[in-house]
């Protein structure tokens, strides 16, 4: 597994969650650490923008394809340490 | 971005291998054929809800510089009928469905959903700059990011045209 670890000094270590993405255009998964309190659209252009991803409108979503509020924090969406997330677009169509 | 000579269009699909065989391998219930020689791409699952087998084609001719020309086909026949075509609904957090009631999937990756190939949508600019069509509808610039797409909708699809 690749690992890329998103360092955040300034946050104790208590307050930060491990997170594991896959995105559908790489192979291999990247992983992540993120203030609880982050958004969820912010930690997913993060990630986003990790794998090479331009524009669009990213999200997570759990391996049961349910996809996360970007607007509420990782926190408030139940993610929990080591969790694995799918690096999703919500743009949406028609 | 025009279209591309065929031997571009060969090898960047082979570059798109591993992440296309990485896909399927996270959703077994995908089996995920990709042809670079023919330049085509065929998916097949279940419907998540009636369990109906679906079949998705990709005629990839001028990837990348045109999107492909998706299609559900009958998998019987390889035939595009209106029954192979998924319900639209979608996924709590997303904003529309990909699968238009014309039965085409509308979104800037499809080719089928420009009016130059009769799809509905004239305001995205042509075929030749679909990567940068249409910022706030579904962004998928690789045929995993296509795939993911699709499946992600089809998992809000309440059943199959009758």
């Amino acid at each position: 597994m690749s690992i890329e670890t998103e360092q955040v000094s300034t946050t104790p270590k208590h307050d930060l969650l491990t997170v594991i993405i896959h995105a559908p255009r790489e192979p291999e998964p990247k992983t992540f650490k993120f203030p609880r309190t982050e958004l969820v659209g912010a930690a997913a252009r993060t990630a986003a923008d990790a794998f090479g991803y331009e524009g669009g409108n990213p999200s997570f979503a759990t391996e049961q394809n349910v996809v996360l509020d970007r607007d509420k924090s990782l926190e408030a969406e139940h993610v929990h340490d080591e969790q694995k997330l799918n690096l999703v677009d919500v743009g949406g169509g028609v | 971005m025009a279209a591309v000579p065929t031997t571009v269009t060969q090898a960047v699909i082979t570059g798109e291998l591993p992440a296309i065989t990485a896909w399927a391998d996270r959703h077994p219930l995908w089996s995920v054929t990709v042809e670079p020689e023919a330049r085509r791409l065929t998916a097949d699952t279940p419907h998540p809800v009636s369990g109906t087998a679906l079949r998705i084609t990709a005629d990839l001719d001028g990837y990348p510089g045109l999107p492909p020309l998706w299609q559900f086909v009958d998998p019987a026949t390889g035939q595009s009928v209106p029954q192979a075509f998924p319900l639209g609904g979608a996924p709590p957090g997303i904003n529309g469905t990909i699968f238009h009631s014309n039965r085409v999937i509308c979104a800037p990756w499809s080719r089928l959903a420009y009016g130059e190939h009769g799809g509905p949508h004239n305001d995205w600019g042509g075929l030749a700059s679909w990567k940068n069509a249409a910022p706030t509808y579904t962004k998928a610039d690789t045929l995993a990011d296509m795939l993911d797409q699709i499946a992600l909708h089809l998992s809000a699809s309440p059943g199959t045209h009758p």
